[in-house]
């Protein structure tokens, strides 16, 4: 049945990128006896020559996510592959610089390498976390049906404003015009509810209106509540009993639909990151081949 | 002949109708067209404007004075116009025959609107289609009732009534409800004569609140607005309690066409038999068994307009004495290469027939067309003509030499000529049981799926037959591989097959065992009575017992009730005949044994899960029981990338054949809107050009000779074909000087699991997180049981 990018065929690239990253503090270990290790020893430039190849492989990934036709096995155990190796080659490279960091491009690389795992571990993180929560907190529904769902009750709620007065219409109709759901990146990702509404200003008189937080419809609510505990009229007092089930109802969905759409964005967030740092990691990582070769 | 007006009466200017006409004005017949409608082709003119018209069959040549290749309605009726001016044919409109009497030479043909016209043949070129039912109520004259609709997109804002039950009244309503407000009446309380995939998009539409439909509904009047009303009709309802009153722009009728079956009987033609669909008899020249009168066209049960233009000029020249070989002649030539051996086309047709037990009921057309869409191949000794596992696309009969049947247990089984083998999976649409090997001198006849379906559907003798050789191979594959022919023929005779529609019960718990069922196609789901409702236990395929484990001799009622997932047939044995086979063979014993054992520590299992059994319930009541190969997406592992999309689209000329999005979720299972690869494709019911195929892996795919019609569209109940413009491939060199085709022709797609790629389906080989699978029906309760588990 499926089978996850992390347990991909029984963790088959966990153990081979284990079993390389002993191998390295092996062959660190025994030869650190024979001489004092850095990155210009024989070792160190096996090592560093490894840790190369791996960084261009890791890339590779990039390739094959969009090479559709490629009969290089699945894309998950690709995958797999990236996420362990790159583990493995943060190791290796430590081992091939023998732990000495300076102010220059050979450890910038370094630096930019560690930037590049730290962020594909979050994203690890979020890939193995997130479709779970996700899931369950939209219940078996897609975001296009919550969205339909929304707008069906948004009509339903006009449609009963229409039979009451023009104080109340208006109050639903703004709050249907001034609910908010996702925004700029910073908006998305903090997935807070930034839903206002246009109420009378009560200090300027009937005239003037004001903008305020609707947060969790919560404005709209306690009004239609304050007009019906006013109500004397039975029908009236039927439907405002209605409108605010409906606003009710319409306040737990923009939630559910905020917190996927903040989910959603922290889902792809990090590859924002990664994705730059791993394009910088390859500019360092050449600068640093070639003025490791230039004063050789 | 002096005392007669024509030497030929043509009922109806369609195709094969104007055709005859044509020719006739060739031959220098005198000759008539008596067509009840205003216009030529009375069908053609009422299809929706633009709609592309097929020339189906692509290997028969056209044969006729009027000219008729595929295009658009428009053109094509344009082109049968200007045949009527050139040819000169003589076509009286609006001249609906009411009754002909007499016979051959002094035929007399009785006018609805007075007179009668004489002629010294007839020809019935009537289709099937040309007389629309009206609604036969007060107002039914008005202007604003129509039995037709030519194009959805002339309304707009209008109040449409609708009123049938079928295909016809269904798509106009949807296709009306985009733009107007439909309200669609059904005499009855379901709908039992459309296409399932339309009553699917029907209900989706209702519940969207797209349109209305009311139910045990008639139509009582139609009448004028009284002034002042804002709409110009009213239509009065009699729903079951109360009447009601709908204001209205326009009234649809589509109650069908009164089929002129009886009009033809009363003639004194002779039918095949009772049934609806039952064809007249006819001659090799479509000759009734009224001397002189003839039959063509979709009434003598060829619907394909170019067959129909075809049929009319043969008769035309059979009646100026110029007896013709038919069009398809050359084609079955061809074809009957390596059985002619020296004999004509006919002679090897009644050799198959005489040969063939299958056939031997068949009327020669019948024949013919069978063999058209059919191969003759020789096969040398000792090949494999498919191998056990394979997916099947074509049954086969042994014309000449013989053919090995390998079974697991006992002796091959040898056929000889005559006889019928690929049965099994003709029925169960699951991959052979057995394999099969050529013999010496081994000639085959390979007949696709689709023709046989359609051709034991509409000839009983057909279906029997392959029913009975099922039953017997049945029984002996998996009852009694060793016993005796004469045991086999005993226990077929108490043999009976359970036809059960999907959501019906072969049995329900508490019933008393009397019968051992096999499941022979379709799937059904076991379950027990909990307190909250029905609960699977298991889940049973085509080619396995159903509920052995029932069957002890302990266990006297059914502790588990038998519920169809989709369409199902069971073929049953009683169960005493059983009972005695059992306890004198051993061999049997032991295998029994063994699936009852299988059976109740899978029920046990699934009953430790309460959770599993509702995944199955999801599974199957989304199909997946009729799948052999279904894309499942693990939403707890799904990112939204859409790689899989993408991927698809990227392998298919740029459209994607899957929609990731769509479908519905269960415990965080999600089955996206994308091919199942039924064990019966629904795609492949209805392909005029038979360009639907089934790979022996199992892949359904549709090839380059598909024409767009938009059948298999509508058949799929999963909604996974779509109508893509696919861009047509144009040179570089074409491309500069503008030549080519610029215009990408609509077409028919859908998933073909990726079947040229090496790696395998794209959608599964790029998703990066191993979320999307493709599973058999058969993985299903594993998958039940894993998710169940995976999801608290």
């Amino acid at each position: 049945m499926h089978a996850s990018f992390i347990n991909y065929r029984n963790y088959r690239y966990g153990f081979s990128a284990l079993a390389l990253c002993l191998g390295a503090v092996l062959a660190y270990v025994i030869d650190a006896r024979r001489e004092a290790q850095s990155g210009g020893t024989w070792l160190g430039y096996t090592l560093g020559t490894v840790a190369a190849v791996l960084i261009v492989y890791l890339a590779l990934y990039g390739v094959r996510r969009r090479s559709f036709r490629s009969p290089s096995g699945s894309a998950s155990g690709w995958l797999s592959a990236h996420i362990y190796l790159g583990v493995a080659t943060l190791c290796i490279a430590a081992l091939h610089c023998a732990f000495e960091f300076g102010r220059n491009v050979h450890t910038a690389a370094f630096v930019l390498l560690l930037l590049v795992v730290v962020s594909g571990g979050w994203g690890v993180y979020v890939y193995a976390r997130y479709p779970g929560l996700i899931s369950r907190q939209r219940g078996n529904l897609s975001r296009e049906t919550l969205l339909e769902q929304l707008s069906k009750l948004d009509g339903r709620a006009r449609a009963l404003a229409s039979t009451l007065d023009n104080r109340i219409q208006a109050l639903v109709d703004h709050a249907i015009r001034r609910t908010h759901l996702g925004g700029g990146v910073w908006e998305q990702l903090r997935g807070r509810d930034l839903s206002a509404i246009l109420i009378p200003d009560a200090g300027r008189g009937a005239a003037f209106a004001q903008i305020v937080s609707n947060e969790g419809q919560h404005v709209l609510i306690q009004r239609l509540a304050q007009e019906h505990a006013a109500a004397h009229d039975a029908t009236f007092d039927a439907r405002l009993q209605e409108l605010l089930e409906v606003a009710g109802e319409k306040a737990v969905l923009v939630g559910k639909l905020q917190k996927d759409i903040q989910l959603q964005g922290l889902l792809q967030f990090w590859l924002y990151l990664h994705l730059p740092l791993c394009f910088g990691l390859l500019a360092a990582l050449l600068i640093h081949v070639l003025a490791v070769f230039f004063y050789w | 002949m002096s005392d007669f007006e024509f030497d030929v009466a043509i009922l109806g200017g369609g195709p094969a109708g104007l055709s005859a006409a044509a020719r006739a004005a060739q031959r220098k017949l005198t000759h008539v067209v008596l067509e009840s409608a205003a216009k030529h082709a009375n069908t053609i003119q009422q299809y929706q404007h633009r709609k592309h018209v097929m020339s189906e069959p692509g290997l028969l040549p056209l044969r006729s004075d009027i000219a008729f290749a595929a295009g658009r309605r428009e053109a094509v009726l344009q082109a049968w116009e200007e045949g009527i001016r050139k040819t000169n044919a003589q076509i009286r409109y609006e001249a609906e025959v009411t009754a002909i009497t007499g016979r051959q030479g002094e035929f007399s043909l009785a006018l609805k609107a007075g007179g009668a016209v004489r002629a010294r043949n007839v020809i019935l070129a009537l289709g099937v289609q040309g007389n629309p039912r009206r609604l036969a109520v007060p107002g039914d004259e008005f202007p604003c009732v129509q039995t037709g609709l030519e194009s959805a997109d002339a309304h707009q804002g209008e109040t449409i009534v609708i009123v049938g039950a079928g295909d016809a009244a269904i798509e106009n309503a949807l296709a009306l409800a985009v733009q107007n407000r439909v309200i669609l009446v059904n005499r009855r309380g379901d709908f039992p004569r459309a296409k399932d995939s339309n009553v699917t998009r029907l209900r989706r539409a209702l519940d969207a609140g797209k349109l209305e439909c009311v139910f045990r509904t008639e139509v009582n009047l139609i009448r004028r607005s009284p002034d002042g009303s804002s709409l110009p009709y009213q239509i009065v309802l009699r729903p079951p309690e109360v009447e009601r009153v709908v204001d209205c722009h326009r009234v649809i009728a589509r109650l069908g066409a009164i089929a002129p079956r009886r009009f033809v009987e009363s003639v004194g033609v002779r039918f095949a038999d009772e049934r609806p669909d039952s064809l007249p008899d006819l001659s090799h020249r479509y000759e009734s068994s009224v001397p002189g009168l003839f039959i063509i066209g979709a009434l003598a049960g060829c619907p394909l307009i170019k067959q129909a233009m075809n049929q009319g000029y043969e008769v035309i020249e059979h009646l100026s004495g110029n007896p013709i070989d038919p069009a398809d002649h050359p084609v079955l030539e061809a074809k009957l290469r390596p059985l002619l051996d020296g004999r004509e086309v006919d002679a090897a047709l009644s050799l198959i027939q005489d040969s063939v037990p299958t056939f031997a009921k068949l009327k020669p057309l019948a024949l013919r067309e069978l063999v058209l869409a059919s191969k003759v191949v020789p096969v040398r000794k000792g090949r494999r003509i498919f191998a056990r596992g394979e997916y099947a696309s074509s049954v086969f009969h042994v014309l000449q030499g013989q053919v090995q049947l390998e079974t697991d247990a006992g002796e091959p089984m040898l056929l000889r000529e005559g006889q019928l083998f690929g049965e099994m999976s003709l029925i169960s649409g699951r991959p052979h049981e057995i394999g099969a090997v050529a013999g010496p001198d081994c000639l085959l006849l390979e007949t696709p799926h689709g023709t046989i379906k359609k051709l034991a559907r509409i000839e009983p003798s057909v279906r029997s037959y392959i029913d009975r050789v099922f039953v017997l191979r049945a029984l002996r594959l998996m009852l009694l591989p060793r016993a005796r022919a004469e045991t086999i023929h005993e226990l077929s005779t108490c043999a009976q097959i359970h036809s059960i529609a999907s959501g019906d019960t072969l049995f329900k718990q508490g019933d008393p065992i009397d019968r051992l069922y096999l499941l022979r196609s379709g799937s059904v789901t076991l379950s027990r009575a909990t307190s909250a409702g029905e609960a699977p236990v298991a889940y049973c395929a085509a080619g396995n017992f159903v509920d052995v484990a029932g069957c002890t001799p302990a266990v006297r009622a059914r502790t588990v009730t038998a519920r169809a997932t989709v369409a199902a047939e069971a073929l049953s044995i009683d169960y005493a005949s059983f009972r005695k086979l059992l306890s004198s063979d051993e061999a049997l014993q032991r295998k029994v044994q063994v699936e009852q054992e299988q059976q109740l520590a899978a029920y046990a299992r699934m009953k430790a899960q309460p959770g599993a059994g509702d995944v199955l319930s999801f599974l199957m009541s989304n199909g997946v029981g009729e799948a052999t190969n279904v894309l499942v997406i693990d939403e707890l592992l799904c990112v939204g990338c859409d790689q899989c999309e993408t991927a698809c689209a990227q392998t298919h000329e740029g459209v994607s054949r899957l929609d990731r999005r769509a479908g519905p979720s269960f415990y965080s299972l999600h089955l996206p809107t994308s091919c199942r690869h039924c064990e019966h494709p629904h795609c492949m019911r209805d392909c005029p050009p038979n360009a639907i195929h089934r790979l022996p892996d199992g892949e359904v795919f549709i090839d380059e000779t598909c024409i767009g019609c938009g059948n298999c569209e509508e058949s799929c109940p999963y909604g996974v074909i779509q109508m893509a413009e696919v861009p047509p491939r144009v040179g570089l060199l074409e491309r500069l000087l503008r030549r080519g085709p610029t215009e990408a022709a609509k077409t028919a797609v859908k998933c073909d699991m990726c079947k040229d790629l090496k790696s395998g389906p794209a959608c599964v080989n790029a998703c990066p997180t191993g979320a999307a699978i493709r599973i058999h029906a058969e993985d299903v309760v594993s998958l039940a049981r894993t998710r169940a588990s995976a999801v608290r």
